[in-house]
């Protein structure tokens, strides 16, 4: 092969195919590993399951687009519109009109592997097949632009086009006519298309809703408008939305009209947002022009794809981190959740009205449950370690043998008033043993003058609850106590 | 002019190597089987709730006789602590002479949308404190935080220091409003009380987009690429998957907890004003007057060093100690010079005191 390189000749033509061969023999070896089978677990050579054999690329196998099964598909944001191939000098135009010959590929094994690949794993190859789908759309940037002499041309052709291509989509955003994200080496749009994701999942029918403001213009204005969303349209729009409901159904009427005001809003926010982040998009590809310059200036060059593509996400990264420290991002973002938020917050209300009909109970109702129920475990946890703190205290009184033996045969004075934290040795009651004293330190008689100070039905009380049968009566503990304080 | 130098034969070349890379890896992706969350043997201690106390068992018995409790963030789990067996801060802590508890959050659902920061930190850390501390008859223990877990235990010393004896804080943000603060720029204009009152718990897919959006292209790109040049070694390709996992691992976030954490901390910055209230508790850190080691990563895209430094010039602690890790904010408990110095630092730190 020559080291030429306008020499996208037939034997290069041919060492694609090879290259596709000996791809699919890698393919069939793995799906015969993991038990797919699903090309009859053929090694591929010759075999007639290999979908190359016959003629590459013609038994299409992804020509039912891989993102028919994706859930969202409807996503304005996930499809690519560089399907159809800017690079139309692709030398590849001949294996089919405007196919990526490696994103292809990769979409081709993608589309045999996702089935298989279940939770984690299945989660984890999806990323990769992502970020290589990213990759090849790189190489592909390289590879087929190649009509020009030199691949420097062509990629600076590629580069130019991608410029092209993100200008047309900023101009397109500010008319509210942009429906897709360029895709872009590096990250393909990943923080939009995740966003979209997640939108997606807080507020379902979000990927729709320009519909539904459609409709709901077409309700409130005469002849309704094209697209509600930008200019005076807009205005036009909000005007209708902000007459005042009437009759039986005017609080349905605000809530729909509050909700079309609020989808508005998002969709504002987003254009805003999707703006900021092209005109990153561009930073970032100038960035790696200048990146490219310096190179020039030294004398280096890239020499490998994998260096051209870890050089252009530093080159992104740094432009995005610049717009992402930026003021504008802080309002923009802000703004783009916030306005969701309102949505999902009006979805939300609109939905429990209807349960509320249905007499079934609602996400409110529940919390409310759960707030009370929170607070009560807060307080019974608390109340629960007083307690225990309380219990652990009064044990600790109990169990002070040696404090009262201080006071052992001391006799108290007449003139010492029943103070209740004086501890008395108790024992010195006849009927009176040591663990029967701690029983009544329980009940938090403590001295002599309280027990002094029973009367007879307290007495009794305490006989029974103490299980004496009798004996706090039968030795007159009052009369001794009194004895002994006299 | 383009500085490029490649053959179309070469460009060819790479991109069917990559491919047949690929393709190949991913065939022992599938082999990779279960990846295990933590890897070094522990015993559940007190349960209440969804939450655990767990006590990691050694090979031989800890030599210091106070022991620790690790308190992790709430976003993500805790085994990133214990990822692969000579990736784990918890197995160099233990051989540091440690006797390692964590408190293990669990997976909040809806129902635990009204636990509140005081819940977390006066209630479950409190009361796992009380646990460990009657099991070894001491009073006070000492606490390592992480991250989020790290303003939590701070937090905790501030309003109980009678039951910490030393307070270690690693990768921890005390000065929420540094000018490098990408996370906290982008919370600044949020309306946090809508947030969280439509949507109660914050979704772990909505805090993990947010992370991976700091550094988007590195973080959900280019890392792939590099896998795939390693993805014909199995052992490389689990340890990959157990990252993988890890990073995607995102339990959602306790309503009422991320309200006054978003709005405090990162929105109010009260934490270095001393105007943070938990339950019955004014957080003032001058009450933080324990040792204190505060570790923290020169490269964090997260909790940047300034953010964790500021600690100093707040807590009332004589005994202040920063020890800085030339990495990022994961690299500090799993890159191969973190294992070798990080654990072994904070284990002669706590030793000598």
């Amino acid at each position: 092969m020559t080291t030429n390189a306008n020499s996208w000749n037939e034997s290069l033509i041919n060492g694609w195919a090879e290259t596709q061969q000996k791809y699919w023999e890698t393919w069939g070896e793995f799906a015969k590993n993991s038990g797919m089978g699903l090309f009859g677990g053929g090694n591929g050579q010759g075999s007639a399951a290999n979908p190359f054999a016959a003629n590459p690329l013609a038994t299409n196998l992804f020509a039912q687009n891989m993102f028919a099964q994706n859930p969202f598909a409807q996503n304005p944001f996930t499809q690519n519109p560089f399907t159809p191939n800017p690079f139309a000098s692709n030398p590849f135009a001949q294996f089919g009109a405007g196919e990526n010959p490696f994103t292809g590929m990769l979409e081709q094994w993608w589309s045999s592997v996702k089935p298989e690949a279940q939770g984690d794993i299945g989660t984890v190859v999806q990323r990769f097949y992502d970020m290589g789908k990213s990759f090849m759309s790189m190489s592909e940037g390289l590879f087929g632009a190649s009509g020009q002499e030199q691949p420097e041309a062509a990629m600076s052709m590629w580069m130019a086009s991608m410029q092209a291509a993100l200008q047309q989509w900023i101009a397109q955003i500010q008319a509210n006519i942009d429906f897709a994200t360029p895709d872009l080496p590096g990250v393909s749009g990943t923080t939009l298309t995740s966003w979209a994701q997640f939108a997606d999942s807080v507020a379902p029918w979000l990927n729709v809703s320009q519909g539904y403001l459609k409709e709901i213009a077409e309700g409130h204005l005469p002849g309704g408008i094209e697209v509600p969303g930008v200019g005076a349209a807009q205005e036009q729009f909000l005007r209708a939305l902000s007459m005042p409901g009437l009759g039986y159904t005017r609080e349905q009427q605000e809530h729909i009209q509050g909700l079309a005001r609020h989808l508005l809003a998002y969709h504002d926010a987003l254009r805003a947002y999707k703006l900021a982040f092209a005109k990153t998009a561009l930073a970032s590809l100038e960035s790696v022009q200048k990146r490219l310059q310096a190179l020039h200036e030294k004398g280096e060059k890239i020499e490998s794809l994998r260096a051209l593509y870890d050089m252009w996400v530093d080159a992104s990264e740094d432009a995005y981190a610049g717009f992402a420290m930026s003021d504008e991002y802080q309002v923009v973002y802000g703004d783009l959740v916030n306005a969701l938020m309102q949505v999902r917050k009006d979805l939300n209300e609109m939905a429990e009205q209807h349960y509320h009909l249905m007499n079934i109970p609602t996400r409110s109702e529940i919390n409310t449950m759960q707030h009370r129920q929170q607070e009560n475990r807060r307080e019974n946890r608390q109340l629960r370690h007083e307690l225990a703190e309380l219990r652990a205290q009064i044990e600790q009184l109990g169990a002070v043998k040696p404090a009262a033996s201080r006071t052992r045969g001391r006799a108290p004075t007449q003139d010492s008033l029943p103070i209740d934290d004086v501890e008395d040795d108790l024992t010195m009651i006849k009927g009176i043993g040591p663990k029967m004293a701690e029983k009544l330190y329980e009940q938090g008689i403590k001295n002599f003058a309280n027990l002094a100070a029973m009367n007879a039905k307290f007495a009794r009380d305490l006989d029974e609850s103490l299980k004496t049968q009798g004996r706090i009566l039968r030795d007159d503990w009052v009369g001794q106590a009194k004895k002994l304080i006299r | 002019m383009i500085p490029f130098k490649m053959r179309p034969d070469e460009i060819l070349n790479e991109a069917r190597g990559f491919n047949e890379k690929l393709a190949q890896g991913v065939g022992n992706l599938m082999d990779v089987g279960d990846i295990p969350s933590g890897v070094t043997p522990k015993e559940a201690i007190y349960k209440e709730d969804k939450m655990v106390l767990y006590r990691y068992i050694g090979d031989e018995p800890a030599t210091n006789k106070t022991p620790m409790l690790i308190v992790y963030a709430l976003v993500n789990r805790p085994y990133m602590t214990d990822l692969q067996e000579n990736r784990s801060t918890i197995r160099g802590l233990l051989d540091a002479g440690q006797d390692v508890y964590l408190v293990d959050w669990g997976y909040p659902d809806a129902a635990d949308c009204y636990l509140t920061m005081d819940d977390y930190i006066n209630g479950y850390l409190d009361r796992c404190v009380n646990v460990i501390a009657a099991r070894h008859g001491v009073e006070k223990i000492n606490l390592l935080g992480i991250c989020q877990g790290g303003a939590f235990s701070l937090c905790y010393s501030a309003m109980h220091p009678e039951k910490v004896k030393n307070l270690v804080t690693m990768v921890t943000p005390v000065d929420f409003k540094t000018p490098d603060n990408m996370l906290s720029r982008w919370i600044q204009n949020i309306d946090i009380d809508l947030l969280v009152d439509t949507q109660g718990n914050i979704p772990g897919e909505m805090l993990n987009w947010t992370f991976l959006n700091l550094k988007p292209y590195q973080l959900m790109a280019q890392k792939y690429l590099g896998v795939v040049d390693l993805m014909d070694d199995p052992q490389a390709l689990k340890n990959f998957m157990r990252m993988e996992k890890w990073i995607f691992d995102s339990p959602d976030q306790a309503g009422e907890t991320f309200r006054q954490f978003a709005k405090d901390f990162f929105q109010g910055n009260k934490l270095m004003k001393g105007e943070v209230q938990i339950g019955e508790y004014t957080v003032n850190l001058r009450n933080v007057r324990m040792p204190v080691l505060n570790v923290f990563a020169e490269q964090d895209h997260l909790v940047p060093p300034d953010a964790s430094k500021a600690m100093k010039k707040c807590v009332g602690s004589k005994d202040y100690t920063e020890l800085a890790f030339p990495g990022g904010h994961i690299g500090i408990y799993v890159s191969g010079k973190a294992q070798k110095t990080i654990p072994p630092a904070i284990g002669e730190w706590l030793n000598a005191r």
